[in-house]
């Protein structure tokens, strides 16, 4: 018997709508195999809202610095804070309270404090720590 | 006018510990009025005045830092420091002894979207206004010249871009990352209203126009040998500052004007990170909070700055 594919929309859980939520499902009679596409489609899910996570951070990080040569999705997460984008104490500040805005409008109640953000040398520190928060 | 030369040895020490404490919310600077000083560390030296007697110097204080997060439309971060500062003979040609105490508070606001960050139609990220503001009030006493005045001191600061090229504020790399830059203006209103003064025609209050604006370049080489394009630390600093003061209001006897200060820095950090460097700043001008008083002098600094866990 011929395997018939449906499409199925997979809806965010998060407020924002998150895109490339189209997958292809391959039906099958085998009730292990449908178990299968279904975690691999929650882990599709779940990998595509820590890539919109990324890329909010990333966004917010250049937004601060103003930086309108990289795009977000092409920052290096080992591009250190002060060396390679410019940062300076004061905007470090700027940066803690805008991802102390994501992350308490992610997760209500949430906060970054000063310690945290202390340790945020790289871009990839800030990725994992609001990451952090917000699971 | 005298031309001072002064020589510093500058240590910049930082404890980080593993746990908040009360010791984390203490800081160390050489002032809390504005951020131009407050970047500047506190200086304890002897200083070698030209056909003066030696003076020991020491000019910094302490300050007990809290601070708060906003969230909403705008983010935010409010700190307030209840500080201390203490000034002995600092960069003058005369004796000096004065102190101050007082509470200033730093705000620190993106306007813009930070809770669903928007991308620009070429995928690049929108840039985010910023607005830094500072208030303090500070009692303070000369004992020199016998005044106690009470000051009120307000200043901002906007973070925009205008081009890739031209930003306010916010950092300028260019040369694949050899080269940062920052142009910074601040704006603001000074207030001080002096009482207890051994001549009493200088009774009376004061409101000075404030105006500042600082360029710094630095020349950067790479921390480790290589060619890659991150990893980029201070091999050179020139930096240039003009600040304008001017008493639009005075009721006391004695007019100040125009008080022109320019400020000019060179260093060198000759090892590849940066915690060592050594420098000149060449200073003119009038600060009338620090008691400077139409001077000019020569400052030689050399700075060492290390990290404690």
């Amino acid at each position: 018997m011929a395997k018939k594919p449906i499409i199925r929309k997979i809806k965010s859980t998060v407020e924002r709508p998150i895109k490339i939520t189209l997958e292809i499902i391959v039906k099958t009679d085998n009730i292990l195999n449908n178990n299968v596409t279904k975690s691999s489609s929650i882990e599709l899910m779940e990998l595509s809202i820590a890539d919109q996570l990324s890329i909010d951070v990333k966004t917010i990080i250049l937004a601060i610095v103003g930086n309108g040569k990289i795009k977000p999705k092409d920052l290096p997460e080992d591009y250190n804070l002060e060396e390679d984008l410019g940062y300076n104490d004061e905007l470090k500040d700027f940066l803690h309270a805008a991802l102390n805005n994501y992350v308490d409008h992610k997760k209500s109640g949430v906060t970054i404090s000063q310690k945290e953000m202390d340790d945020c040398e790289t871009v990839g520190d800030c990725v994992t720590l609001v990451n952090k928060k917000i699971s | 006018m005298k031309t001072l030369f002064i020589t510093s040895l500058i240590l910049l020490i930082t404890f980080k510990s593993t746990s908040q404490s009360f010791w984390d919310k203490i800081e160390i600077k050489k002032s809390f009025e504005n951020k131009i000083d407050k970047d500047k560390p506190a200086i304890a030296s002897f200083s070698l005045p030209t056909g003066a007697k030696k003076y020991f110097t020491i000019n910094g204080g302490v300050a007990y830092r809290l601070s708060k997060l906003g969230t909403g439309s705008i983010a935010s971060k409010t700190q307030w420091d209840l500080f201390g500062v203490y000034n002995r003979n600092n960069q003058l040609n005369k004796e000096q002894h004065n102190y101050k105490g007082g509470i200033s508070m730093e705000k620190k606001i993106v306007f813009g979207n930070t809770t669903t960050p928007r991308l620009k139609p070429n995928g690049t990220a929108k840039d985010l206004f910023l607005l830094y503001i500072s208030f303090t009030n500070e009692y303070i006493r000369d004992r020199i010249d016998s005044v106690s005045s009470f000051g009120s001191l307000l200043y901002f600061s906007p973070y925009f871009k205008i081009s890739e090229k031209l930003k306010i504020g916010k950092p300028v790399i260019s040369g694949n990352g050899r080269f940062l830059s920052y142009l910074k203006v601040m704006p603001g209103l000074e207030y001080q209203n002096k009482f207890e003064v051994s001549k009493k025609e200088t009774t009376g209050s004061l409101t000075r126009l404030f105006f500042s604006s600082s360029y710094e370049f630095y020349l950067r080489w790479h921390k480790e040998e290589g060619n890659s394009a991150s990893g980029w630390v201070n091999m050179f600093e020139s930096s240039i500052s003009y600040t304008y003061r001017n008493d639009f209001y005075n009721s006391t006897s004695e007019r100040e004007g125009y008080l022109p200060l320019f400020s000019y820095t060179l260093a060198f950090y000759p090892f590849r990170n940066n915690n060592i460097s050594f420098g000149a700043t060449y200073q003119k001008g009038s600060d009338p909070l620090a008691d400077i008083d139409h001077e000019e002098f020569w400052l030689f600094e050399f700075k060492f700055k290390k990290s404690i866990k």
